[in-house]
C-alpha cells in the first residue's frame, strides 16, 4: 500500500530537522537589502532642470511640481523654478520618475520605514527631499545611471528609434 | 502504588478515615498537576518540533527556548471572552469539555508511570479501564456537536463519531490479543511477560493495526479529518472558544501521551532493558514513540472521511481480527 | 436532509482568493453550484486608457501577482508589435529565462497550496523556501519581489547583474534535488495523496474544448498543445524542450503535468544561461510615444494557460482599448461543471488543482 513512500516521506520530514532553518529570527538591527530595491525617494536639488516629466510619467500621481525660490535652491539651470515634491502616500515605489529624470537627479534610497504620526507629514516637499538626498541616499555610493557601462558592441537588429 | 505511599505516612497523624480521605486529596492534586503538564511539555515538543521540520524556527521568545509559550497561551485562553449563540444546550456544551479533561486525569491515575508500581491507584484491569476511558469519547463528540446548535458541527460530529467506533473495534481486538497473550488484563502483568523478547517482534501486525488505530481515535492528523482546520473550520469544536477550548486540548495531548505509553507497554516491552534503571528505559522509549508520531501528523496529509472508513472496516478489523484468531490457535 | 446549499465564501483559507462558490450539496455529494467572481476587480483595462503607454506597466505586475513578469513580458510584446520595432537578441534570451523562472516560482505555490489544502503543511513551507531562492535572484536583477518593474518597450530597463549564471545555476541545482526527491516522497508518490487525487474532478476534452481552457489544465486532458511549440515566439524554437501531456484529466493529472513543466523549465534555463548573447539588452524607444491608430494581438503562454493582450490605438499618447484574455477566467467558469458528482471535501482539492489566481481573474 505504498508504505515505503509514506516512510520515505516521513524519513525526509526528520531528516530536515539537520538543516538550518530558513527563517530569519526578528532582527535588531534592520537587514540589508538589495541593491537596486527602491527605498524613499530623493532629490538632488541643485541640478533639478524642472522639466516635469516625472509628473507626467508617473501612474500615482503622486508628484506635483511646487515653484521654488531661485536663489534658496541654488538651481545651476532651472528655467521654470519649479522642482517636485512627491506625496508619499500615493507613491507606489515603481521607479518610473527615477528612469525618466533626463539629468538623473531623482534617486532612490534604501530607506523604506517612512511611516509617521500624521498623513500631511508624508507630502515631501523639494527641500525635505534634498534632506533625503544628503543623508540617505550619498553615503549609499551607488553607481548611478551615466556611470553604467554602455555595451560595447552595437546591436545588430536596426530598429526604428 | 503511590496512594499507599501517601497512606502510611499520613496514618501516622490522622485517623482511619480522614488519612484516606487526605490521601485520595493529595492524589487527585498531583493527578491534576501531571495532566495539565502533559499538554504543556508535549505542546512544546509538537510545535518545536513541527518547526524544525518546516526549517523555521517555534516558539523562541518565551522563556528560554520557548519553553513557557503553552503557559502562556494557556493563559491568554483563560482569559477570552466566553462566545457562544443564545441557543446552545447549556448541560451537553458544557460538559464535553469537562468530561474530556475528567477522563484525561482518570486514565493518568491509573497508568503505571514508568516503572513496577508506580502508578496513583492500582487496579487489576488497567488496561480495560483505559480502554473504557478512551472508548467514551464518541459519546463526548456526539454531546459537543449536539450542543453547539450549529448545522455544520452537528455534521463533523457525526463523522468524527463514525471514525472513532470504527477504529475503537481495531483497537479493541488488539488488546485482547495482547491480554490473551500474557494472560492478564494488568500492565505490570503484560509487561512482565515481556521479559524475554518483546510483544512486537512476534505481533508486528498488531504494532501496526495498534498504531494507526489508536492515532483515529485520539482524531490526531493525519486522520484529523473531522476537525480539519483547512477545510471544514474546526469541525465538531467550531463554536468552542475560551477555556472549554483549552481543556478539550488538554484531553487531546493526555490521549496522545496515554497511547505512547500504551504502545511501549504492550509491544515494546515497557521498562526491561539490560543497563540502565527501568524508569529511564520506559521514558527513552516513550519518547521516541511520541516524536514518531507526532511526525506523521507534519509529513503526511489526510484521506478522505469515506477513505478513511473503508481503512478502518476492510482493512484494520479484518486484519486484528485474524491476527486474534491465529493468535488463540497457536497459543492455546 | 435534502439539499443544502454550502456556501464556501470569498473570505475562506483554502479558496486561492476571493472566489465564492455556492455548492448544492446532498449528503456528501455536490449536485452543482454557482461561482462568483467580481470580488477582486481593480477596472484595470478602464486604467489603461487613462495612463500613458509606459506608465501602465505597474498595473500589469499586479495582475497575477504570483508570476508578475510573465504579464510584463506579454504587456512590452504587444507594444512592441504596435510599434512594429524588434528588440535585441540579448532581450530575447533574457525574456525567455525571466518567463522560465516565473513559471517555476508559480508552480511552486501551486505545490504548496495544493498540500496544505490537502492537509500537509509542511509541503507548503518548503516549496516557499524554494520559491526564495529565486525570489532572491529576480530581487537582484529587478530591485522588486512582488512588483519587478524590470521590463520595458524595446527590451529591458537594465542589464543582468554580473556572475548572473553562478548565482542560478546552484540553485537550479537544488530545485531538481528537491523536486525529484522530497516533494515526490511526500506528494505524487505518496499513497495517501494518490488516494486523496486519483478520479477526482475529472475534465473531459469537450468541457476544455467548450470553455477554451488551455494550459496545464488543457494538458492535463490529453491535449497536446503548447504556444511555445506550435506558434514560437523569442527563442523558443532554438532550445530543446519536451511538452508534458498527461491523459486521464483528474488532479493527480494536472499536479503532474505541473510537476514535469518545472523539470522541463529547469532543462530550458539551463540551455539558455548557457546560449546568452553579449550585446545590447534595449532598443530604447522614447519614453512618452505615440502609436499610429493600429490593432495588435499577441498571445504568449503563461504559466496558467495562454495569456493575450489586444490592443487597439488610435493615434494618442494612450491606449484606446486594451483587452486582456486571463487564462483563469476559463477555469473559473467550468466550475460548475467539473464539480458535479463530486464529494465535499473534494471540492478544495478540486480548486487547488485548477490553480486559479483571482488577480487575473477579477482584473
Amino acid at each position: 500500500m505504498g508504505i515505503k513512500e509514506t516512510l520515505k516521506g516521513i524519513g525526509y520530514s526528520i531528516g530536515n530537522l539537520k538543516n538550518k532553518p530558513a527563517t530569519y529570527l526578528y532582527p535588531d538591527k534592520p537587514l540589508p537589502v538589495q541593491e537596486k530595491s527602491r527605498g524613499m525617494l530623493s532629490l538632488d536639488l541643485e541640478g533639478c532642470i524642472g522639466c516635469e516629466l516625472c509628473q507626467k510619467i508617473c501612474p500615482a500621481d503622486a508628484i506635483t511640481m511646487i515653484k521654488i525660490d531661485q536663489n534658496k535652491a541654488h538651481f545651476k539651470a532651472n528655467a521654470r523654478g519649479e522642482a517636485p515634491a512627491v506625496d508619499f502616500a500615493k507613491c507606489i515605489f515603481c521607479g518610473l520618475c527615477v528612469d525618466i529624470c533626463p539629468p538623473n537627479v531623482l534617486h532612490h534610497t534604501h530607506k523604506y520605514d517612512i511611516s509617521t504620526n500624521r498623513k500631511d507629514d508624508l507630502f515631501y516637499d523639494p527641500f525635505r527631499l534634498n534632506e533625503v538626498y544628503n543623508e540617505e541616499y550619498k553615503p549609499l555610493n551607488l553607481k548611478s545611471r551615466n556611470e553604467e557601462e554602455k555595451p560595447s558592441e552595437p546591436s545588430t537588429e536596426q530598429g526604428k528609434n | 502504588m503511590i496512594i499507599n505511599f501517601f497512606y502510611t505516612i499520613v496514618r501516622e497523624f490522622f485517623s482511619v478515615r480522614v488519612s484516606i480521605l487526605l490521601s485520595v486529596i493529595i492524589l487527585f492534586i498531583i493527578a491534576l498537576i501531571l495532566t495539565v503538564a502533559a499538554p504543556l511539555i508535549l505542546g512544546w515538543v509538537d510545535r518545536k518540533f513541527a518547526a524544525r521540520m518546516q526549517s523555521r524556527y517555534g516558539p523562541m521568545y518565551v522563556g528560554k527556548f520557548g519553553l513557557l509559550q503553552n503557559v502562556a497561551d494557556f493563559i491568554k485562553l483563560l482569559g477570552k471572552d466566553v462566545l457562544s449563540n443564545a441557543y446552545v444546550d447549556g448541560l451537553a456544551f458544557n460538559i464535553a469539555p469537562l468530561l474530556s479533561s475528567a477522563f484525561a486525569v482518570a486514565m493518568i491515575s491509573i497508568i503505571p508511570l514508568g516503572s513496577a508500581s508506580l502508578e496513583i491507584i492500582n487496579l487489576p484491569y488497567n488496561l480495560l479501564f483505559i480502554y473504557i476511558f478512551m472508548a467514551l469519547s464518541p459519546l463526548l463528540v456526539m454531546l459537543g456537536g449536539w450542543g453547539e446548535n450549529n448545522k455544520f458541527a452537528l455534521l463533523g460530529a457525526f463523522r468524527g463519531t463514525a471514525q472513532m467506533i470504527t477504529y475503537e473495534l481495531s483497537v479493541l481486538v488488539v488488546f485482547m490479543s495482547i491480554a490473551f497473550v500474557s494472560g492478564s488484563f494488568d500492565i505490570s502483568a503484560i509487561v512482565l511477560s515481556q521479559s524475554m523478547v518483546w510483544n512486537a517482534v512476534y505481533f508486528p501486525v498488531l504494532f501496526l493495526v495498534f498504531i494507526i488505530g489508536s492515532l483515529a481515535v485520539i482524531e490526531r492528523a493525519p486522520f484529523d479529518m473531522p476537525e480539519s482546520s483547512q477545510e471544514l473550520q474546526a469541525g465538531w469544536r467550531i463554536e468552542y472558544s475560551g477555556l472549554r477550548y483549552g481543556l478539550l486540548i488538554v484531553g487531546d495531548y493526555v490521549k496522545l501521551l496515554v497511547i505512547s505509553m500504551l504502545a511501549v507497554y504492550l509491544f515494546l516491552g515497557g521498562w526491561n532493558g539490560p543497563l540502565l534503571p527501568p524508569l529511564a528505559w520506559f521514558w527513552i522509549k516513550t519518547a521516541i514513540v511520541i516524536l514518531v508520531l507526532m511526525s506523521f501528523r507534519w509529513s503526511l496529509n489526510r484521506p478522505r472521511i469515506d477513505q478513511l472508513l473503508d481503512i478502518g472496516w476492510k482493512w484494520l478489523l479484518p486484519l486484528g481480527v485474524l491476527n486474534l484468531v491465529a493468535v488463540m490457535v497457536l497459543w492455546a | 436532509m435534502g439539499e443544502i446549499e454550502l456556501n464556501i465564501g470569498p473570505v475562506h483559507p483554502a479558496t486561492h482568493g476571493v472566489l465564492r462558490l455556492k455548492a448544492r450539496v446532498e449528503k456528501d455529494t455536490v449536485l452543482g453550484g454557482d461561482v462568483e467572481i467580481g470580488y477582486l476587480h481593480r477596472a484595470m483595462e478602464k486604467i489603461a486608457e487613462q495612463r500613458l503607454f509606459n506608465s501602465f506597466f505597474p498595473n500589469v505586475d499586479k495582475l497575477e501577482y504570483v508570476s508578475a513578469l510573465n504579464w510584463e513580458i506579454l504587456y512590452a510584446s504587444v507594444l512592441e508589435k504596435a510599434l512594429g520595432i524588434d528588440i535585441p537578441p540579448r532581450a530575447k534570451y533574457i525574456r525567455v529565462i525571466l518567463a522560465e523562472i516565473q513559471r517555476i516560482m508559480s508552480h511552486l505555490i501551486f505545490i504548496g497550496a495544493f498540500g496544505q489544502d490537502l492537509g500537509n503543511i509542511t509541503v507548503f513551507t518548503w516549496a516557499l523556501r524554494e520559491r526564495e531562492l529565486l525570489m532572491d535572484i529576480v530581487e537582484k536583477i529587478s530591485g522588486g519581489r512582488l512588483a519587478p518593474m524590470y521590463l520595458r518597450v524595446g527590451g529591458t530597463e537594465y542589464d543582468l547583474p554580473e556572475g548572473f549564471d553562478s548565482m542560478i545555476l546552484p540553485v537550479l541545482d537544488r530545485l531538481e534535488e528537491k523536486v525529484n526527491k522530497d516533494y515526490k516522497a511526500v506528494t505524487y508518490e505518496n499513497s495517501l495523496f494518490k488516494m486523496r487525487t486519483k478520479g477526482v474532478g475529472v475534465l473531459t476534452r469537450d468541457t476544455v474544448k467548450k470553455y477554451g481552457i488551455t494550459g496545464p489544465n488543457m494538458r492535463a486532458s490529453g491535449i497536446e498543445r503548447d504556444l511555445r511549440r506550435s506558434e514560437p515566439y523569442f527563442v523558443y524554437d532554438s532550445l530543446d524542450f519536451d511538452i508534458p501531456v498527461e491523459d486521464a484529466g483528474d488532479s493527480y493529472a494536472r499536479f503532474m503535468v505541473r510537476i514535469r513543466e518545472i523539470q522541463e523549465s529547469i532543462k530550458i534555463l539551463r540551455q539558455a544561461v548557457r546560449a546568452l548573447p553579449k550585446g545590447n539588452y534595449i532598443n530604447k524607444q522614447p519614453w512618452m510615444f505615440k502609436i499610429p491608430p493600429t490593432e495588435a494581438f499577441v498571445r504568449q503562454e503563461c504559466p496558467r494557460g495562454e495569456g493575450a493582450m489586444f490592443l487597439v490605438t488610435d493615434g494618442g499618447m494612450k491606449a484606446y482599448r486594451l483587452k486582456i484574455r486571463s487564462p483563469s477566467f476559463y477555469t473559473v467558469q467550468a466550475m460548475p461543471e467539473i464539480i458535479k458528482g463530486a464529494r465535499v471535501a473534494d471540492l478544495f482539492t478540486i480548486i487547488a488543482s485548477l490553480d486559479p489566481v483571482m488577480g487575473e481573474v477579477d482584473r
